[in-house]
């Protein structure tokens, strides 16, 4: 048997050589495409996870507002270029037709220092943190809003969020004026895809009877 | 014989790198999903404790962070009946989650906060190279001091984390099909609405 193997100086042929090779390539860059996919996937679990964050901030912001109104026992209102906040006499005790259901809104928060009572303890502006406008194109300047990469460079991320309200009412809860369906999106560019979060819920107490 | 040991070095080469270069991604693609999961869990967390207390002193409560107070590098959140808080403290790139509770003595509650524990929130394997939290408004809203005041504004907490893996490279996809290989960082942002309605 071993005499066999070694009086056979067959080698392999040049065909041979080239489909081992065909075959050997195939499984590399199989295995890289399937790393580049397992990578891209990563990435785009982190930015969702970034997204989904933001859009909850969005959320949040009208739940605050609308908790801020309960406080002072006022209406919703959105007209364009209103602060929503404060008894300043800027916006109408509940505003019929205007301002429900026809805008998106870009929410603004501000979370530089300046704005905020902050770990530092600085002075606080006099204007407020939650600034809400009407906006027509959400993929204009007025509507994008600024996400820092990281708070001491200021370098923007490319998220953007912008959120909708309209009147909320089903079979078994007419619209009175009380409840809202708030609807906040953060979309961003990924690899050339577009891409999403949308989150959404029902607010009620919004008008005070 | 010189020709086919070159053609074996240089196959094995290829597959060598190959190997290399697979097992290296994988890792980085391990690390990435931790640090995610990491990140995911912490402000989990962060977010649910603040849904579930608030950060000034209610009726009862005495003890905990009063607005306009220089937070430092902690913040606190009293449970609404002021029995139980939680404070999250930063330091050496770390989240630290400690609990106090006021005990029960004979039927009456104790006065004092006691700590009952506390646990750092997320792996060594994860670094927490930046958290600011921030406060709005600066007072409480509910006092009778601020109760009239127009400008006054249900409170929100920001909070602003910045987590790394240390000594881990992390594969990024940079362009359609290419991956570049380097150090990153993830930053999450997001905001609170208290549930506090006094």
């Amino acid at each position: 048997m071993s005499k066999k193997i070694l009086k056979n100086k067959k080698g392999f042929t040049l065909t041979e050589v080239l489909v081992g090779v065909l075959v050997l390539a195939t499984a590399i860059v199989s295995a890289s495409n399937l790393l580049v996919s397992m990578v891209r996937s990563n990435t785009a679990n982190m930015s969702s996870l970034q997204a989904y964050y933001y859009t909850v901030e969005g959320i949040e912001a009208f739940r605050n507002m609308r908790d801020t109104h309960f406080m002072h026992n006022v209406g919703f209102c959105g007209q364009e270029g209103v602060n929503l906040f404060g008894k300043d006499g800027s916006f109408v005790d509940g505003c019929g037709d205007t301002g429900y259901g026809d805008y998106y809104y870009a929410v603004k928060v501000n979370p530089g220092p300046s704005s905020f009572a902050a770990v530092s303890g600085s002075d606080l502006s006099a204007s407020s943190p939650w600034i809400l406008m009407p906006v027509f194109d959400v993929r204009s300047a007025d509507a994008r809003v600024s996400f820092n990469k990281d708070i001491s460079t200021s370098v923007p991320t490319d998220f953007y969020r912008y959120c909708e309200v309209v009147p909320y009412s089903d079979e078994d809860f007419e619209f009175d004026g009380e409840a809202v369906e708030v609807t906040c999106h953060t979309e961003w560019e990924e690899s050339g895809r577009d891409r999403n979060v949308t989150l959404s819920t029902v607010l009620t107490d919004w008008y005070d009877k | 014989m010189l020709v086919a040991m070159a053609v074996f070095v240089m196959f094995t080469g290829v597959l060598i790198t190959s190997y290399m270069g697979i097992v290296g991604s994988m890792r980085g693609a391990e690390d990435d999903r931790e640090l995610y999961s990491e990140a995911r869990n912490v402000f989990d967390v962060l977010v649910q404790e603040a849904r579930k207390g608030t950060v000034y002193p209610g009726a009862v409560v005495s003890e905990c962070n009063l607005y306009g107070f220089d937070l430092g590098d902690s913040i606190e959140f009293c449970s609404l009946d002021g029995t139980r808080k939680v404070e999250f403290a930063y330091r050496d790139e770390s989240i630290y989650l400690s609990e106090y509770e006021k005990k029960q003595v004979q039927g009456l509650v104790k006065e004092d906060f006691v700590k009952v524990g506390e646990n750092k929130i997320h792996s060594d394997d994860v670094a927490v190279t930046g958290f600011d939290f921030y406060v709005w408004p600066k007072k409480n809203p509910y006092s009778l001091e601020e109760v009239d005041v127009p400008s006054m504004f249900q409170p929100k907490v920001t909070f602003i984390a910045i987590f790394e893996r240390p000594g881990a490279v992390v594969s990024l996809v940079v362009d359609e099909g290419s991956v570049d290989e380097g150090a990153i960082s993830y930053d999450l942002q997001t905001t609170i609405s208290l549930r506090t309605y006094n």
